[in-house]
């Protein structure tokens, strides 16, 4: 099997396991919390009742103290005394007790929106994480109908996506430049002469044969990487998804419009354009065909992309 | 109490399962945005709930409520 294939398998297995798990624990924990609040709530209240009976019997005997002190020398002096002291002690446990029970309640109620609410946008992140693996997979299977992979493209903000803006091909300094820049770990510069192109692009004739990732968007997409993240790996070699994810939080960029999501489509861990060479050192497109083709129309004379040999 | 126990840390275990097969961006991410934030306030809690029964046993013992 595909060793990227066998990966995405084993990564999609690990997050629908978790997505399931973090499904019973929300399901199971709210009853078992709902059980344990109310338990705790009952012996709470036993306590407090222990409290307010000992206050009564603690009534009762200094009234009859009060009435006996007067008339007989065997009032229940001591008896008070003990009653007092037993009262103080019931007292400040229970203050005790229910200063902790405040602490407790505001950590429950914490726990309780995490179980409401975090617990399923986790699971609802896990959710989506999942289907575009599924996607992803889809795409990989030969035969198979290309399913949605656009959450894998670049994408721009709407005011760049114009599909009918004007071509600018790279001149032979710009591709010299590109050429140049190092690139993450994994991935090379595979030249277009290499390339069958014409074999390699069959059924990618235009614009309209963009159909997940519209033409237009994928096009600036190309350009934000020569222009933004490119430069910046040249500058910063070894830079990662997460520092441009910093440059758009930063910039409070969503990610759907931000260069984390050029940065994955070209070097993340699913979407990249990905080469097989043959034996007889050809190379075969195994993904990536319409950035290829998008590539050549934009006089690019090499595309980023890993190679398995 | 053991059951919420056992379902923290069946949670818990699951977590670290996948963390080991899944380390792209996207794990760190929602490791960030979602799982620390769940392991915190279970943390959280479940300190909460052991000090509050222990007072609460310690009170029982001493005070003998019906």
């Amino acid at each position: 099997m595909d060793p990227m294939r066998a990966q995405s398998d084993v990564e999609l297995e690990a997050l629908v396991s978790l997505e399931r798990g973090l499904a019973i624990y929300g399901h199971r924990a709210s009853g078992e919390f709902g059980e344990i609040v109310a338990g705790l709530d009952s012996r709470l209240n036993a306590l407090r009742a222990v409290e307010t009976q000992a206050a009564t019997a603690l009534d009762r005997l200094r009234d009859a103290c009060e009435d006996c002190s007067e008339e007989w020398d065997d009032a229940p002096t001591e008896e008070l005394a003990n009653a007092e002291v037993q009262y103080s002690e019931i007292r400040r446990r229970l203050s005790e007790i229910e200063g902790e029970y405040l602490s407790f309640c505001g950590l429950a109620s914490n726990f309780s929106s995490i179980l409401g609410q975090n617990v399923p946008a986790a699971q609802s992140f896990l959710r989506a994480k999942i289907e575009q693996l599924r996607n992803y997979r889809a795409v990989q299977t030969p035969g198979a109908p290309s399913g949605a992979v656009s959450a894998l493209a670049p994408t721009l903000p709407n005011a760049e996506r114009k599909a009918d803006a004007k071509l600018v091909p790279l001149d032979s300094a710009q591709i010299m430049e590109l050429r140049g820049i190092e690139l993450p770990p994994g991935f090379e510069w595979v030249s277009l002469s290499d390339l069958d192109l014409q074999r390699e692009l069959e059924g990618v004739a235009g614009p309209a044969d963009f159909k997940h990732v519209p033409y237009g968007e994928m096009r600036v997409g190309f350009e934000r990487l020569r222009s933004q993240v490119l430069p910046l790996l040249n500058v910063t070699p070894g830079a990662t998804s997460d520092r441009f994810r910093e440059l758009d939080v930063n910039d409070s960029v969503p990610f759907a419009d931000g260069l984390q999501r050029v940065f994955e489509a070209f070097f993340g861990q699913q979407d990249y354009i990905y080469f097989v060479r043959r034996p007889d050192g050809s190379l075969d497109l195994i993904n990536g065909r319409h950035r290829v083709f998008l590539a050549r129309e934009l006089g690019w004379a090499a595309v980023p992309a890993r190679v398995r040999r | 109490m053991d059951a919420l126990s056992n379902l923290n840390a069946d949670l818990r275990d699951c977590w670290l399962d996948v963390r080991g097969q899944w380390q792209d961006s996207v794990a760190r991410d929602f490791e960030a945005r979602h799982w620390a934030q769940i392991d915190e306030a279970i943390h959280q809690f479940d300190i909460a709930l052991q000090r509050f029964q222990e007072l609460l046993e310690e009170a029982e013992s001493a005070l003998d409520p019906p």
